[in-house]
């Protein structure tokens, strides 16, 4: 399978999702099959987990965790519950939480020193609004906002990750959607 | 997802997001806009911590030390066992082991310890045993000065089915050295199965020393004593006795000097003292009975595989083997449902602490997200 381009201004996320191991849903992980996963999701992973702990070096340490939680667990994983990524951001996300309850404090991404900006091209001014909008989100809605528009998650998909109904979820990612975009309006 | 429960304008919504999230040519364009600025703001992994991880899954994360959790998961609860298994043997072989499959009601006593355990019971007013021999010779001796004590004994004896014979044998000669005799007994043999049962009657005072025989005559199964307190029923029937004896030798002084309608009167009296008279001593002689002998209700069975092994002083043989192995087996079996029945109310537990711990768990880390 080829491996995923590196994340830049533009790539479609229909990418990621196009390259989910085709084994997912037929038989358990295999080593290949999570190395394979790896290099599909490690962007999108840490993209998330940056959203939820706010914190660029604790992430890091976040989603090391979670490939290594998710590779002495491989044979615990169920394609009949869902698919390898959403098994895979599932983890990521408890270790993302435990991390909280660990440092029990926030840090906001735009304050963080030193954090390098992507280079985003077509509008600056609309990207930062966009970005200031989704700082400003309750976490919850700026998670969901994180599995759908940064990991390319299904709404089954997410449903699995938060525990929820899938209909729930549609429910929360319309609202969170909703409010994002009426904060970018509103900026 | 179940559309059927979604407001349809939620799920035209939702697929309106999804059209932008995967960039379809027909997608809403704001949505689409949307969905490319967030991709573009998305955090990238730098570079360096990137090339570090890409390495640990090369390498399959290989672990750096040795990690607690492997003995807690799997050791701990093995320990746990084996502990529960410990306590199940303690607690097998401080109770003697698997009782035997023939052995009668309580008192079950080993061989070694058939003499002490023969030592003469309290004499309180316990429950009365069964069997006493009617028309027992009345030989007033009192088993303990000052009080009247009916005692009785039932004895279980298991013997080799070549030594049933010398063990019914020894039975009797010993009631009969302790002055006592067998008031009953019964022989019944099948093949190799035989079974003897004996009404003994011995002296109370020789009671005791008669049991402590009797019990090395073969392997004693069960050993049980009983006593009752007579003394109140002695002592009243012994008073009343008095009073009317009193009473017709005032009678008998009285009719002397008497005539006519008075003598009559008198002889009539008379007459029906004298009757309860007759009727206390008899009932006196009768406690007297009970008293002075005491009974045992003996049973000697032997079988062809007798598990009763071998009186004090007989060889090891092969067949004594089979039976030694046999009972380590009942007693393997034994420690095996012992430690099951503790390790499994331990083992729900466990469950049920794992289960809390897991909703705890996930609701501590939803409240950290709340709080982020």
């Amino acid at each position: 399978m080829d491996r995923r381009p590196a994340r830049s201004a533009g790539v479609p996320a229909i990418t990621a999702t196009a390259l989910r191991p085709a084994e997912d849903d037929a038989a358990r992980l295999t080593r290949g099959a999570f190395e394979e996963l790896y290099r599909t999701s490690a962007d999108d992973l840490y993209a998330y987990v940056v959203t939820l702990v706010r914190d660029r070096s604790a992430a890091e340490d976040v989603v090391a965790a979670s490939f290594e939680r998710a590779f002495r667990r491989l044979a615990s994983y169920d394609p009949r519950r869902g698919s390898a990524r959403g098994w895979l951001f599932g983890i990521a996300r408890h270790a993302a939480l435990d991390e909280l309850r660990r440092r029990r404090r926030v840090a906001t991404l735009a304050a963080e020193p030193g954090a390098p900006e992507p280079e985003i091209g077509d509008d600056p001014v609309r990207r930062a609004t966009v970005r200031a909008a989704l700082t400003a989100l309750e976490p919850r809605e700026r998670e969901l906002v994180a599995l759908k528009f940064f990991a390319g998650l299904d709404n089954a998909e997410i449903a699995a990750v938060l525990g929820i109904s899938p209909t729930n979820a549609g429910t929360r990612l319309h609202r969170a959607v909703h409010r994002l975009r009426e904060a970018c309006h509103a900026s | 997802m179940r559309p059927e429960t979604l407001d349809p304008a939620v799920a035209a919504e939702l697929e309106a997001i999804d059209a932008a999230v995967a960039g379809a040519p027909g997608a809403d364009p704001e949505l689409s806009r949307l969905a490319a600025d967030l991709r573009a703001i998305a955090p990238a992994m730098p570079a360096r911590p990137r090339a570090a991880l890409a390495e640990r899954v090369a390498a399959g994360f290989p672990r750096r030390s040795w990690r607690p959790r492997l003995f807690l998961g799997t050791l701990l609860p093995a320990a746990a066992v084996a502990a529960a298994a410990l306590v199940a043997l303690v607690v097998v072989t401080a109770d003697g082991g698997p009782p035997a499959s023939d052995s009668g009601g309580g008192g079950v006593a080993a061989p070694e310890s058939a003499s002490r355990s023969a030592a003469p019971q309290a004499a309180d007013s316990g429950t009365s045993s069964g069997s006493v021999a009617p028309g027992a010779a009345a030989t007033p001796v009192p088993a303990q000065p000052g009080r009247r004590v009916e005692r009785s004994a039932r004895v279980e004896l298991g013997a080799r089915a070549d030594r049933f014979d010398a063990v019914t044998d020894g039975v009797v000669r010993t009631t009969q050295r302790h002055g006592g005799h067998v008031a009953g007994s019964q022989i019944g043999r099948a093949g190799s199965n035989s079974t003897a049962s004996f009404v003994l009657r011995v002296p109370t005072a020789r009671l005791d020393a008669a049991i402590a025989d009797l019990s090395r005559l073969a392997h004693v199964r069960s050993i049980e004593q009983a006593t009752q307190d007579l003394t109140g029923a002695h002592d009243g029937t012994a008073a009343r006795l008095r009073d009317a004896r009193t009473q017709r030798r005032a009678l008998v002084a009285a009719l002397a000097t008497a005539q006519g309608r008075e003598a009559d009167r008198l002889r009539a009296r008379l007459s029906d003292v004298s009757a309860r008279v007759r009727r206390l001593e008899r009932e006196l002689r009768a406690l007297n009975a009970r008293t002075s002998f005491a009974t045992i209700d003996l049973t000697v069975t032997a079988a062809r595989s007798s598990e009763d092994g071998a009186a004090p002083g007989d060889r090891w043989t092969p067949g004594d083997a089979w039976r030694d192995a046999r009972r380590g087996l009942e007693v393997a079996a034994g420690v095996l449902v012992i430690a099951l029945a503790f390790a499994l109310p331990l083992a729900l537990l466990g469950g049920i602490g794992a289960l809390g711990a897991g909703a705890l768990r996930r609701r501590r880390r939803e409240h950290a997200l709340d709080a982020a």
